[in-house]
């Protein structure tokens, strides 16, 4: 098994057509409203008149998949009081249903929106790394999915040598607050973190 | 929105009135130990009854209450785990302190007492860090603690003010030398608990204007219809604390308790209302930072 699991997301490469959210929910046999993969599309921009009388744009518009990222320093295993949300041997970050109280204090904690509320089970659930197929070497299912190889995993050490550094873009939260495994090629649409110029457009999908 | 969280609207509301009303009827008692005895005989059992109460309905929070078992296991590193010993131990003590009371209605217990009382106040210390997460920009605010122990301030001082109202008027105590003392705790008490809310509203706001990913502040949430809740909250507050103030010191200028107990429960209606209303917007303004 891999020691820090990590994805690795080529914005470039990703056209949102969210096949690695749906893989993910049929995978893992999820309801209506429970995603563990979320493909976000985050659009802004305006229309500007310039000294000639015409008009420029910045407008953009680009997709992120992101699932949980099982953190180095998970806000959501720190805020657990049950100790149902924890980071195993393997560094999946996972929740224990036989402790889970159902308080969704990791919901409200986690800036990536991987903590998921059960309401049938009265539970959180979430991604874990779909640790079963790991098991049998197989890679997970949004991974395998992905029609455009936008998606990759693997050990965090490796994908940051193939790849690079992450580089953290809109909407993304400041990575000093989880320490995330998850490793961004931005593409040149991309609007740096903390930027305001985007919303995300479709919030009744993620 | 504003209702999906009702049952921590009333589980912080009721822990921190009863908070309040320790802290402020201990004080009241140490300044007149000789009417202590008979009129304050009911504020005791009544916090039990109110924490009690509280924590039962904590329990409509979650998703599989037959776990609460294990939320103390991550006192470490989770707020909400230290939030749950706190709030139980602060339970435990002023049910000793009251049976000690009951059993022996001379006895002062002095020491349990100040223990409680300090549980009382680390309670919602710890309660206010649950909310200072430092991805939610509109709760991580000072005055998400200063709204919290100006919430136990107002509402324990007048559930507690006026308890020791309706106690004294319906055993016919005609008023003695130490009773504007102790209106005066309770009206002084009240007050102060006003001012920590006051301070916090500006912070507030300030702390509202962040927005998230989808483009939206707590501002927007705000003037989206909550505006009127917002200010409802604050008169409310204001007024009811005043009428609290006004007909307590009544007692003082009149020397007597008669018709003051029906505005004490007045002001606390008004008080208790602006105070839900605020703890509904207060859940409203969740806003999270990143997706
Ligand atoms: S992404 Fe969220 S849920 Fe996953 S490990 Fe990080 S903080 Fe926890
Ligand atoms: S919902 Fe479950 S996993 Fe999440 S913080 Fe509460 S007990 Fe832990």
């Amino acid at each position: 098994m891999i020691k820090r699991p990590a994805f690795y997301f080529d914005m470039e490469a990703c056209t949102g057509c969210k096949t690695c959210m749906i893989a993910c929910m049929d995978k893992n046999d999820l309801p209506d409203g429970v995603l563990f993969r979320r493909v976000t599309e985050y659009a802004g921009g305006e229309w500007m008149k310039d000294n000639n009388g015409a008009y420029e744009q910045n407008v953009f518009a680009y997709y992120l998949s992101v699932s949980c990222n099982h953190c180095e320093n998970p806000i959501c295993v720190r805020s657990c009081p049950t100790t149902a949300m924890h980071k195993d041997e393997n560094g999946i970050v996972s929740v224990d249903h036989d402790k889970c109280v159902g308080c969704r204090y990791c919901e409200w904690g986690c800036p990536y929106s991987a903590p998921q509320y059960n309401a049938k089970k009265g539970k959180m659930e979430k991604c874990d790394f779909c640790r079963d197929y790991l098991e049998q070497g197989k890679p997970p299912a949004c991974v395998a999915a992905c029609p455009t190889r936008a998606l990759e995993f693997g050990e965090y050490e490796d994908l940051v040598a193939k790849h690079g550094a992450s580089q953290v873009v809109a909407p993304l939260p400041d990575p000093s607050i989880t320490y995330p495994n998850l490793i961004v090629s931005a593409n040149r649409n991309a609007q740096p973190a903390g930027s305001h110029l985007g919303t995300i457009q479709n919030p009744e999908e993620v | 929105m504003l209702f999906n969280e009702w049952s921590l609207v009333i589980f912080t509301i009721l822990v921190q009135t009863a908070i309040g009303m320790l802290l402020v009827s201990e004080v009241a008692r140490m300044l007149s130990p000789s009417l202590a005895e008979k009129q304050f005989s009911w504020q005791l059992p009544a916090i039990s009854l109110v924490t009690g109460v509280s924590l039962l309905c904590s329990l409509g929070h979650l998703g599989t209450p037959m776990h609460s078992v294990y939320t103390i296991l991550n006192a470490g590193s989770s707020w909400l785990s230290r939030e749950i010993l706190a709030t139980g131990s602060f339970f435990v003590s002023v049910v000793l302190l009251t049976g000690v009371r009951i059993k022996s209605p001379k006895t002062q217990a002095n020491g349990l007492a100040l223990i409680a009382c300090l549980l009382g106040l680390v309670t919602v210390f710890v309660m206010s860090r649950v909310y200072m997460l430092q991805t939610v920009p509109v709760w991580d605010s000072v005055s998400t603690m200063l709204g919290f122990y100006g919430t136990t301030l107002v509402l324990g001082a007048i559930a507690g003010g006026t308890l020791y109202g309706f106690q004294s008027n319906r055993d016919g105590m005609l008023v003695k030398e130490e009773s504007p003392r102790i209106a005066g705790t309770f009206i002084i008490a009240a007050v102060f608990g006003l001012g920590l809310k006051s301070v916090g509203i500006p912070l507030d706001v300030i702390a509202m204007d962040a927005s998230n990913s989808l483009g939206i502040s707590g501002i927007n949430i705000l003037t989206s219809g909550g505006t009127f809740l917002f200010v409802g909250c604050v008169v409310l507050t204001f007024i009811g604390t005043a009428v609290f103030a006004w007909g307590v010191s009544r007692i003082i200028a009149s020397g007597g308790m008669n018709a003051i107990t029906n505005m004490s429960l007045c002001s606390f209606g008004l008080v208790l209302a602006g105070e839900v209303v605020g703890r509904l917007v207060f859940y409203g303004t969740y806003l999270r930072i990143g997706l």
